[in-house]
């Protein structure tokens, strides 16, 4: 079962989060959950029981003040929740036919759903012929990462900023995502908690209490370079253990209910400063600069250097050598914004001056969104990088065109369009095979992309021999582009739901403990297909099939 | 900007123009002044122990870092003057012993002092002894603003996995710790639980009480909050259909409960969970942009509430009129109508509330001839009349019915004040001439004048530059309401708790009292006090 919304917040936020729900929650009709006997003149039961066991995922130790927790999955109803005794029991009488979703809660676990993998679980179905009963509910601890953030002299850095990136599957594509951020404290101290099981990453950034990074004085053309300051420093941001490049992190794999001691150094290195000649216009009109640097191929601001500007000239300071991109906003004479120009450039040792130009390379893609039906889709679309690199957007306008200015490279085309998927993507001075548009240098492609409403759905049953097969990750996977993946969990009756499938050809497959594969690389893919099912979507198709669940 | 935002921001204006301006009096005697080499020692101000590593900066130097001895020397230094000293852990004592320049006795080391942190951590534990973690921790501090004593919120922490809170960078001064109101599990549960929210010292809130930080002390305080079961308090809104509402319960043994509500905004049918006691329930909801308010005094016993009515009601307005009594024809800017710059309004007086200000708004079409206005937005409770008039102009009188503003409070009940506020500005203020008494050198000195019986009028304070041996200072402090004041001189800025008669008492021997009238001028002389009085 997928669990769509706010499930990851859920999962982060806690107890807090819970509260705040439940704050806005808007309960229409009776406040008290409605259960128990129904219709009891007909003959035989019409209710079903729930019950089973919470254990501790580790030890397999009965856990007891766990909150259990059941919601039936459709037509609404109410939750209905008990504590389990010291012997970890739990038991729900009185249940209609139906599917619910099984959680539990507990202080020092996760609150998380029944056989629970990133956003899936196992919903119970109670009906005549299947076993609601004896559930083993294991229940994962939160893991934690501790540790001590020091200086190269052993002292404790303070309000050293720790944050916690994880490995994520995005439809299929590995990215690294934050997921949490803590500070340091006077000890140089940070606790990260409530960790959930996966792949992750630790990021360190700081700057030295005593930096003095302001230029003093007059550039330097009169008397020569100036001597460095010893105390011109900065950290540069660290990752577990000592790497300086997001690309050298060592990944700290999670398994459940670990405490990871985590302590990392930040050495203080001598800062550069950048000189860039602002154009003229600015220095009168008014401008804003952002500096990026690339961190798990996610492009973001630096928040930690300084600036000052003198005879149209800006100085960048406390930031060390590193390949940077810089954004240079223009304003408008009294107004927002009006443009801004992108630029990036090695910053090394030797001071430094950059000329801020629209990088010669970047391209503008143009092109325009038809739809099927005849009207002018509206929404927008984005040009994602494959390999690293932020994110393009393009909004359409009234007549469904758009551009875009990207550096070369190969870029998947995303569709942001309300109700509707890209069902044709051509292209002229460009390529686009498998929903890739290859972007050179000097060229000016044109897309045409064709917009189409009526998604498809796949549902099914997983069987293991004539049984249902419960708990196993159901995968679609597209038959010609590395995008389209929809994936699920089968639910205590074996059945699946896979929603929003683009029309196309694909591969319906079941693997047993497939969570820990890594479906999306066709090497490891192509083990499995043998026993797969085809399946050709159209708009508009709902359709049913079987598929027989594949060991590891 | 409120009024005292606007307050609070000119006096950190005043401190922070103090500092350049001694700067600027030396670069005007320094062409005089041969380079000479300045050193001198940090020092920890309560061990008296050096301090490796901390950051000297001059203001026309680059900042060096002391060697293990916590000594560094500026060779060749020229307008020396120490702008700040840093290391993390520590406060910069700007004021009081340090001499921050190395002119005066320039063979003779200076010695800066740093005042360390004071540190408070503990746990959170459950009544069986297990850390109760994600618990948010709350520190206030007992602190002077505006001339009265206010329980502020300092910082606050959530405990971690241990149960473990930690509170850094801490000021001396008067503290308390308070732990929130959280659910033990699902609200839903057949037995909900929480942890009722608890206070350290026990009986904090009141000064006495209260945990007190001594520069460098490292405290630890641990808190038990009690398990409590929880019962459902259900009900009706009476009154319109409101598009949200927020609850509150404020227990009669002290502090407030945000409790898990469910509220249905088409029927007005809500349920929330507390544990047994006695509240003052209030509840906060809107229609369209007006605001409803309504509160109820429940008691929960070992059993639900059900069916409690509650009727929303508006919030009160006080209508305002300002009367301006133009006295003073002898200054040109006397004569400008202070329309937009007399702010007046009304503040929070009750313990327990916030200390929040609402100011007094024209009308959407102000008449040129008339200054009405109105206060709105009022929960029933006590008021005091705030009003900081742009000098030459000072509030002389304000009455609301027989009530005299400038020495009661008001207090609101309902949605109707029952009186309207009267307020007569005049501008035939006084001028107070101070001189300070000569044999006060090396300081640069502070002069407060207090209000003694008003307490709307506010504090005045003027700041001198450093003072040479046997330089006789002196100025004014114009635009004071005539009135009996407390004027004193003091070597550090503070925040005076002049509305605090109890407190003012250790003051009176400190200055002297002098009495205004309108538009006269008035001499006094001082003798600076050393430190706090």
């Amino acid at each position: 079962m997928l669990r769509q919304g706010n499930e990851r917040g859920k999962l982060t936020g806690g107890m807090i989060l819970l509260t705040v729900l439940f704050l806005l929650a808007l309960v229409p009709g009776s406040m008290v959950p409605r259960a128990g006997a129904q219709q009891a003149g007909q003959a035989g039961p019409t209710t079903w029981r729930i019950s089973g066991k919470a254990v501790d995922a580790l030890s397999g130790a009965p856990l007891g003040r766990c909150s259990v927790e059941i919601e039936p999955t459709e037509n609404g109803g109410a939750t209905r929740s008990v504590e389990t005794g010291g012997d970890g029991l739990f038991a729900f009488d009185g249940v209609a036919e139906g599917k619910y979703r099984l959680s539990a809660s507990k202080r020092g676990y996760l609150p998380q759903a029944y056989e629970q993998h990133d956003n899936f679980s196992t919903a119970i179905v109670v009906r005549s012929g299947l076993e609601s009963e004896g559930l083993i509910f294991k229940v994962v601890p939160q893991a934690i990462i501790t540790g001590v953030v020091t200086d190269e002299h052993g002292d404790p850095v303070r309000r050293a900023q720790v944050r916690l990136f994880k490995d994520e599957d995005r439809a299929g594509i590995r990215s690294t995502v934050q997921r949490q951020t803590a500070m340091t404290d006077d000890r140089g101290v940070y606790e990260l908690a409530r960790i959930d099981p996966g792949n992750y990453y630790l990021a360190i950034s700081g700057r030295p209490w005593y930096a003095q990074n302001a230029s003093h004085g007059q550039p330097s053309e009169k008397q020569g370079e100036e001597p460095a300051s010893p105390l011109d420093v900065a950290y540069a941001t660290t990752f577990y253990p000592q790497a300086t490049n997001s690309e050298d992190a060592t990944p700290i794999p999670i398994r459940g209910g670990e405490r990871i001691q985590a302590d990392v150094t930040l050495n203080a290195q001598q800062a550069v400063h950048i000189r860039i000649p602002l154009p003229a216009h600015d220095q009168e009109s008014g401008f804003g600069l952002t500096v990026s640097q690339s961190i798990f191929g996610q492009v973001e601001p630096l928040n930690s250097f300084g600036e000052t500007t003198q005879n149209g000239v800006m100085e960048i300071v406390g930031i060390l050598p590193g390949h940077y991109d810089f954004t240079l906003e223009h304003h408008g004479p009294g107004g927002p914004m009006t443009e801004s120009t992108h630029f990036s450039g090695d910053v090394t040792s030797n001071s430094n001056e950059l000329t801020p130009v629209d990088e010669e390379s970047e391209v503008t893609v143009t092109g325009k969104v038809t739809s099927v039906d005849g009207k002018v889709p509206s929404g927008g679309i984005a040009l994602l990088p494959v390999h690293q690199g932020r994110t393009h957007p393009a909004m359409l306008d009234k007549g469904g065109e758009f551009n875009v200015k990207v550096p070369p490279g190969d870029y998947e085309i995303l569709g942001q369009i309300p109700q509707m998927y890209l069902a044709r993507l051509t292209a002229q001075d460009g390529v686009v095979k498998n929903r890739v548009l290859t972007v050179k240098a000097g060229s000016s492609p044109k897309l045409e992309l064709l917009a189409s409403r009526g998604f498809g759905q796949v549902d099914g049953v997983v069987k293991r021999g004539d049984q249902p097969a419960s708990g196993v990750m159901v995968l679609l996977a597209p038959d010609d582009n590395p995008f389209l993946f929809r994936r699920d969990q089968s639910d205590s009756d074996g059945t699946f739901t896979l929603g929003n499938i683009v029309p196309g050809r694909y591969r319906l497959l079941a693997v047993e403990r497939g969570w820990e594969l890594e479906w999306a690389n066709r090497d490891v893919l192509n083990a499995f297909l043998k026993k797969s099912v085809p399946v050709e979507v159209r708009a508009n198709d709902r359709l049913t099939r079987t598929v027989e669940v594949q060991s590891r | 900007m409120g009024l005292r935002d606007a307050i609070s921001y000119l006096s950190i204006l005043l401190t922070l123009l103090l500092l350049p301006a001694v700067c600027v009096s030396q670069v005007g005697d320094a062409s005089q002044e041969d380079k000479h080499t300045v050193s001198g020692q940090v020092v920890n101000s309560v061990t008296g122990q050096p301090i490796a590593g901390a950051l000297v900066q001059p203001t026309t130097e680059p900042a060096v870092l002391t060697d293990r001895e916590g000594q560094f020397e500026f060779p060749d230094a020229v307008n020396f003057f120490i702008a700040d000293v840093s290391k993390p852990g520590y406060f910069f004592e700007r004021h009081g012993s340090s001499d921050l320049t190395g002119r005066r006795q320039a063979n003779q080391p200076i010695i800066l002092k740093l005042v360390p942190e004071a540190i408070v951590f503990g746990k959170v534990l459950d009544q069986n002894g297990q850390p109760l973690q994600g618990l948010r921790v709350q520190l206030k501090m007992l602190q002077v603003r505006d001339g009265l004593r206010h329980w502020e919120e300092r910082d606050s922490a959530m405990t971690n996995v241990e149960g473990e809170f930690r509170f850094f960078e801490l000021q001396a001064g008067k503290y308390s710790l308070s732990t929130a109101f959280q659910m033990d599990g699902s609200p839903d549960a057949p037995s909900a639980v929480a942890f009722a929210p608890v206070v350290y010292p026990p009986s904090s809130g009141n000064e006495e009480s209260a945990l007190n930080l001594s520069p460098g002390d490292h405290l630890e305080a641990n808190l038990n909050p009690p398990s409590q079961s929880l019962y459902p308090v259900a009900g009706h809104l009476e009154g319109p259909a409101v598009q949200g509402a927020r609850f509150e319960a404020e227990r009669s043994t002290g502090g407030t409960i945000s409790p898990a509500v469910r509220f249905n905004r088409l029927t007005g049918d809500f349920r929330l969970m507390l544990p047994s006691g006695s509240y003052r329930l209030k509840v906060h909801a809107f229609v369209q942009r007006e605001q409803f308010f309504a509160t109820r005094e429940i008691s929960i016993g070992e059993a639900p509430l059900k069916n409690l009515s509650i009727a929303l009601a508006p919030l009160a307005t006080v209508p305002v009129e300002i009367e301006y009594q133009g006295n003073n024809t002898s200054s040109q800017e006397a004569q400008a109508f202070p329309h937009f710059f007399a702010s007046i309004g009304l503040e929070e007086a009750d313990p327990s509330a916030l200390g929040r200000t609402f100011n007094a708004q024209p009308p959407q079409t102000p008449d040129p001839a008339n200054d009405s206005r109105a206060i709105g937005d009022l929960e029933p409770g006590e008021y005091r009349l705030v009003s900081r008039p742009t000098p030459p102009w000072y509030l002389a009188s304000a009455v609301c019915g027989s009530l005299d503003l400038k020495k009661d409070a008001m207090s609101i009940a309902g949605s109707a004040a029952g009186c309207s506020i009267h307020a007569v500005l005049r501008n035939d203020s006084a001028t107070l001439n101070w001189s300070i008494n000569p044999n006060s050198p090396g300081k640069q000195v502070f002069v407060y004048a207090m209000p003694l019986d008003n307490f709307v009028q506010s504090i005045s304070m003027v700041s001198t530059q450093q003072l040479g041996a046997g330089d006789v200072e002196g100025g004014s402090l114009e635009g004071l309401a005539p009135g009996r004041y407390l004027v004193v001189a003091l070597d550090h800025t503070e925040e005076l708790p002049y509305r605090e008669p109890d407190l003012l008492q250790r003051y009176l021997a400190a200055g002297k009292e002098v009495t205004l009238t309108a538009n006269g001028k008035s001499e006094v002389q001082l003798d600076v006090v050393a430190g706090e009085p």
